[in-house]
């Protein structure tokens, strides 16, 4: 299982996406190359892959300071070589369509929180998650350890 | 894991600086610019330059002579489904598709487009010798670039985890 766990790690890091360059400039078609792969083109991840699906959850996450800072650090951000205005676009894209209306972010927002250190973010998951527990909100499962 | 990588980079290295001295000892800088030379005059004398269409098949499915070429496997690493009883969108019967897959883009010679191209594998059964493997890998970086690094089993995140073959499935425009 512990096995399991590691090579499923690994495949988090490794948001899929086979382009050097960034061809696509829509939302829309950056979300399918760079985050569908892992997170699915309907956004419902995968349990048995340790990844969290978008719906009933990234509307909570990013209503918390903790959550906006979290976000930008998941493997999938952190690992892909879009600019830091198409990353806002696509996670803008991501909120409008799983979260029912979840504040946006800019580009100068992206920059800021991707400049925050978070260290192990699967810890740091581990404190949003406590942080919407106190109010009563749980979020997608996620097996990490 | 990073100390067998850089216990091999470190072997690479020292392999390829013992051979480039070693070269460097046996052969001077115009010997070579002038067998380079020689060479490349012979090639263009003796050499026919033919006109030919690289996309002659390129937009027929398992029509070229070499099925890898296919324009939708520009970034497959791995055995194709159409050949392992499956087809080129779905998994051979007995295999389940990857719940996570490596998405790429690849240009459409017919149309010039570029469309999205998502590599799901199939898992759960052994995968088919005789089936072709292709190795195009298009837009891959090394696993120090990790978002863009595909040399791995999709079927991690399924129950099954065995590697069977790979589908190419068109999901977007690239736009």
């Amino acid at each position: 299982m512990k096995r399991n766990l590691l090579a499923s790690t690994l495949l988090v890091a490794l948001a899929a996406q086979a382009q050097a360059g960034n061809t696509a400039s829509s939302p829309r078609a950056n979300y399918l190359l760079h985050c569908s792969g892992c997170h699915g083109q309907e956004g419902l991840g995968t349990v048995e892959g340790g990844i969290p699906g978008f719906p009933d959850s990234i509307e909570h996450i990013v209503g918390t300071e903790t959550g906006r800072t979290y976000v930008m650090h998941v493997p999938g951000v952190v690992a892909n070589n879009m600019t830091d205005a198409q990353i806002a676009d696509v996670m803008n894209y991501i909120l409008d369509r799983w979260s029912g209306g979840g504040a946006h972010f800019t580009a100068e927002e992206v920059t800021r929180r991707r400049a925050i250190p978070v260290g192990d973010v699967v810890a740091y998951r581990r404190e949003v998650v406590e942080e919407l527990r106190r109010s009563g909100i749980e979020i997608a499962t996620y097996p990490w350890p | 894991m990073t100390r067998f990588i850089d216990s091999f980079l470190r072997r690479l290295d020292g392999a390829t600086e013992a051979n480039i001295r070693s070269s460097a000892r046996r052969n001077g800088r115009r010997s070579f610019l002038a067998r380079t030379g020689l060479a490349l005059m012979g090639a263009a004398v003796s050499g026919p330059i033919l006109p030919f269409d690289r996309r002659a098949f390129a937009s027929e499915g398992g029509g070229a002579e070499d099925p890898c070429s296919y324009w939708r496997h520009c970034a497959i690493d791995g055995f194709l489904c159409d050949q392992s009883g499956g087809s080129l969108t779905t998994c051979p019967p007995g295999s389940s598709v990857s719940a996570v897959s490596w998405v790429g883009t690849c240009a459409n010679p017919d149309d010039n487009k570029n469309y999205l191209i998502s590599y799901n594998d199939c898992c759960g059964k052994p995968f088919v010798p005789s089936a072709a493997f292709c190795n195009n890998n298009q837009g891959e970086r090394p696993g120090y670039q990790m978002g863009l690094y595909n040399d791995l089993n999709w079927c991690t995140a399924n129950t099954d985890k065995g590697y069977h073959c790979t589908v190419s499935v068109v999901v977007g425009l690239a736009d």
